[in-house]
């Protein structure tokens, strides 16, 4: 191969529309010195960029040369700002960290692609910082992002807490179904944050949730996740949460340090499969299972519950449809099929501890 | 040249036409593993010779080296699949020159063949990674074509990045 002649030379080095767009370069060309990575496509070169994970990384090759200025723009899919962990850990106090976020926010906001994850963690002051926090909210959710996580007591150990500290609304309305076009939220992770300034419940985002983690919320009393249909993992930590309300489709929550009492869970026809993975609720004192039809999954249930909750006082076992209607309301329908009390007691009274009363209505 | 495939009364073998003339003959399942050979197969249907006039027979070879490693691991039903595969990647891209790697890179993606091109673009990125800029110029042969002072503006704009 030649090779010197055209590491000087630059003319016949210099890029041109026909290479970009195909791949017939001059085989007897040297190429190696070219730079033909430049010449890659430029949905080729943005998927590069978004397979370093590093912001730092990808950011630096915007100097590379003018074919890679903007390229990290619209290749960045995962972001990340973690004030103590991870690439930031260089900025000191909170204003440069917020100022960071903002200037980052602000350079990819005129870009029309779509960010998969969004994290934040941060310590940031209340409610200062309110309205920060909500723009860069408001820029995951209009950026179609699927994965969040906002963590916004990371420092704090359990022992050192606040006991009422002043908490983030989280605008849980930015990613509802109607906004923006639909919600393409499928993993939530929300930490210390609460849901609405006034009642201790909330109704859950995009239904198309597939994992929901919610973490020292301490606001939150119920959580109904009635509707999220694609639920698979569901984990509920350190929360003051006493009520869950849930159909069988929903995955039941994982253990940590659940103060939870009681649980309504709806039985429907698409059966869920019992995970086999271990949790345990200290605090579970009651159950209650509407659209009870007797068939075999819902047996295994109850028997479950049985063996992973200590203080489990009384499972009560509906054969009618009972549905919430929000606000305390309830409405009752009758079971399509009949089953009798006395079949149901004898599928159930092997399978309960005997501390725990069996109720059948 | 002409892959050596062994001719079995059941599959279906197809002829691939590189820009450069050379034929390859190849198991339909071999280069159906490419998305635009599956096009082209299901909607044509009968057509046993596919030329493809954007790739050059060396590399084109290079690409269905790849499809017989990755079709022919898939088939056998082992546990052990998904390392041989790893392992078979890595050693596949691990000394390839960066001349190789473009046609490689651009004929992949214009066959649509999904997972060489994850292959091959985290092969780029391996080389990215952790680098300063100056090393990736130099590995890349990157020429910097800012006006001056351009390229001060933009350090500038994100100099977090460059410290």
């Amino acid at each position: 191969m030649a090779t010197e002649v055209m590491t000087r030379d630059g003319k016949m080095l210099s890029p041109t529309k026909t290479i970009i767009s195909s791949i017939s370069l001059p085989e007897n060309v040297d190429t190696q010195s070219l730079d033909l990575i430049s010449k890659l496509p430029e949905d080729i070169l943005c998927f590069i960029l978004s397979r370093l994970s590093s912001m730092r990384d990808a950011v630096k090759t915007s100097i590379l040369s003018r074919r890679w200025r903007y390229l990290w723009r619209t290749s960045l899919e995962n972001l990340s700002f973690d004030e103590e962990n991870g690439e930031l850990n260089w900025i000191y106090g909170e204003i440069a960290f917020v100022k960071h976020i903002n200037k980052i926010l602000e350079q990819l906001d005129c870009c029309g692609t779509a960010i998969q994850s969004f994290q934040v963690r941060s310590d940031l002051e209340l409610p200062k910082y309110k309205d920060e926090i909500d723009n860069w909210l408001q820029f995951a959710a209009y950026k179609k992002v699927q994965k969040l996580d906002v963590d916004l007591d990371c420092f704090s150990p359990e022992e050192l807490r606040n006991l009422d500290p002043e908490l983030y609304l989280f605008p849980y309305w930015l990613f509802t179904n109607d906004q923006y076009k639909g919600s393409t939220l499928t993993h939530l992770t929300l930490r210390s944050l609460k849901f609405s300034s006034r009642s201790s419940s909330s109704s859950c985002p995009s239904p198309k949730l597939k994992l929901l983690n919610i973490k020292k919320c301490d606001k939150l009393k119920m959580v109904d996740i009635c509707d999220l249909e694609n639920l698979t993992s569901f984990g509920i930590f350190g929360n003051r949460l006493t009520e869950l309300l849930c159909n069988q489709r929903a995955p039941l929550p994982r253990y940590g340090k659940s103060s939870m009492r009681s649980i309504r869970l709806w039985m429907e026809k698409k059966q869920r499969e019992i995970s086999s993975e271990s949790w345990q609720h200290c605090n579970l004192r009651e159950v209650d299972i509407f659209n009870f039809h007797g068939n075999r999954r819902e047996v295994e249930l109850v028997w479950y519950l049985g063996i992973h909750t200590v203080a489990l006082g009384k499972i009560r076992v509906h054969r009618k449809d009972r549905t919430y209607e929000g606000d305390g309301s309830w409405s009752d329908r009758n079971p399509e099929v009949d089953i009798r009390r006395g079949r149901i007691f004898n599928m159930l009274h092997q399978r309960i501890p005997a501390a725990t009363k069996l109720i059948l209505l | 040249m002409s892959s050596s495939s062994t001719t079995t009364t059941t599959t279906r073998l197809l002829m691939l036409k590189a820009s450069d003339g050379v034929t390859f003959e190849v198991e339909e399942a071999v280069a159906t593993k490419l998305g635009a050979i599956n096009n082209m197969v299901e909607e044509e249907g009968s057509e046993d010779l596919i030329c493809l006039p954007n790739v050059n027979g060396k590399f084109l070879g290079m690409v269905l080296e790849w499809c017989k490693k990755h079709a022919n691991n898939n088939t056998n039903s082992d546990k052990g699949n998904d390392e041989v595969n790893k392992w078979w990647d890595k050693e596949f891209v691990m000394d390839l020159d960066q001349n190789t790697l473009y046609h490689l890179l651009m004929a992949a993606d214009y066959l649509s063949g999904t997972e060489l091109v994850d292959l091959l673009t985290e092969k780029v990125a391996s080389m990215i990674r952790g680098k300063k800029v100056e090393e990736i110029r130099e590995t890349f042969k990157i020429k910097s074509d800012f006006l001056p002072g351009q390229e001060e503006e933009i350090r500038k704009k994100n100099s977090w990045a460059f410290e």
